[in-house]
């Protein structure tokens, strides 16, 4: 190859570089801007998620080859506590009908809002791994089974995230953790209302906007406040685990941690 | 008998990619344990065969993986883009290296990658841990393996064509 062709050569990359690297930085700025994207994502489900769920068959397969030569005897085992759990649930179940039925009854009173009875699907994690940063996970039900854009999910600790794209056979959810969310949540013990922040880091959510004579001590529960319309009322979301004043600051830093197993949880319930 | 499932050269190129796609989405048992599979590959033909001239295509390919991924759209684009752009600059030279300075030269690459990510996630309101430091160890790592792999199936290819 003669230099002349080799510089020539060069000049392309260069351009190509600089017109591609504009486009690049213009997405990116305009992905983290805005919602002006998320038509794009929405329509790039329906060839992701079949790819997803390709992935995820095998995987599947295999773990259930696992149970079926697991032993007889483990099988057994694993069945009778499941039965007590499935017995001391069924008992808490009780309690919690009458409760509600109460809670109705005493709204009825009240002339308050009706709470509409939530319905539960059941949804397994699929076994792809996204960027570790995304704070994005992708589950096996879709709007078949009744998943929509914007229901909340949750796991048997607490608030998971909300449901951000929906397609056929699988949908998007976003972690309550991720850097761009935002909740309304609610102390149990005392009513106060403010907003958790994700913080891009699945066992932290964080309080930044809170006068610092709030009452909130370590420890406090706090549970979804119902407050924006997206969530239900009272789904448990994260303990206060730290509160941090600093005498310049009008403000206190509440850090919380998150009830639900964010990076642990296999399956998770869509609140419909 | 050599035999090779792969019609031509472009049909390896293209299971190449496919399969570091489908790897890159696998779950890993220690997600940073991970290497950054499509960079290894791409950096592979850039430098054997001069493949991915036309930056658009290393482009689309790196807006798929963020789709896929789940990152900013335009993220990993960014980042295939300057690196194979750097490989096409500097691919007569590196070319003819040693296998380990070669190695290293895949090391400073991943390594310069994770900087510019960096300064993305960085802009987007997100700090990584160590663990995201990791990268392009576990990439150099695995790097004379997929070069080793490739080049096999590639001369076994060239020999059954003569």
């Amino acid at each position: 190859m003669t230099a002349a062709q080799q510089q020539r050569d060069q000049g392309a990359y260069t351009t190509r570089l600089l017109v591609l690297g504009i486009l690049a930085i213009f997405l990116m700025s305009v992905d983290h801007r805005g919602q002006y994207l998320q038509l794009l994502r929405k329509q790039a489900t329906h060839i992701t998620m079949p790819l997803y769920r390709a992935l995820d068959w095998p995987q599947r397969f295999i773990s259930d080859g696992f149970t079926h030569f697991s032993k007889q005897s483990e099988l057994a085992d694993r069945i009778r506590q499941l039965e007590a759990e499935q017995v001391r649930l069924q008992g808490e179940l009780l309690q919690l009908q009458a409760i509600s039925r109460e809670n109705q009854e005493l709204r009825k009173l009240l002339d308050g809002v009706q709470l509409t009875s939530s319905e539960l699907i059941l949804a397994d994690l699929v076994n792809v791994s996204m960027d570790p940063f995304s704070h994005r996970v992708v589950i096996n039900r879709g709007s078949t089974s009744g998943v929509d854009i914007g229901m909340a999910v949750v796991d048997q600790a607490g608030l998971f995230g909300q449901v951000t794209e929906s397609t056929i056979n699988g949908a998007t959810v976003t972690l309550i953790t991720d850097a761009n969310h935002a909740l309304p949540v609610r102390n149990l013990r005392n009513g106060v209302r403010t907003i958790a922040y994700g913080t891009g880091d699945l066992h932290t959510l964080a309080i930044t906007d809170l006068p610092r004579n709030t009452d909130l001590v370590e420890g406090d529960l706090l549970v979804t406040s119902g407050l924006g319309g997206r969530f239900p009322l009272g789904l448990p979301v994260a303990e206060v685990v730290a509160i941090e004043v600093q005498d310049a600051d009008r403000f206190a830093r509440v850090q919380a941690r998150p009830l639900a197993a964010m990076d642990q949880a296999r399956q998770v319930l869509v609140v419909r | 008998m050599k035999f090779s499932i792969f019609k031509d050269e472009k049909a390896l190129l293209r299971a190449s990619v496919v399969a570091a796609v489908v790897f890159t989405l696998l779950p890993f048992p220690l997600p940073w344990m991970k290497p950054y599979w499509v960079a290894l590959v791409i950096i592979y033909w850039v430098l054997e065969a001069k493949y991915f001239r036309r930056l658009e295509m290393v482009f689309a390919l790196g807006l798929l993986l963020d789709l896929l991924t789940g990152t900013l759209f335009g993220q990993h684009a960014l980042s295939l883009l300057i690196m194979t752009y750097l490989l096409l600059l500097f691919r007569q030279r590196i070319r003819f290296y040693p296998p380990w300075q070669m190695t290293l030269i895949v090391f400073l690459l991943l390594g310069n990658d994770r900087i510019l990510q960096l300064w993305v996630l960085w802009l987007a309101g997100q700090i990584p841990t160590w663990e995201y430091w990791m990268s392009p160890f576990v990439g150099a790592a695995v790097w004379p393996w997929v070069f080793l792999l490739l080049d096999r199936i590639r001369s076994n290819q060239r020999q059954r064509q003569n």
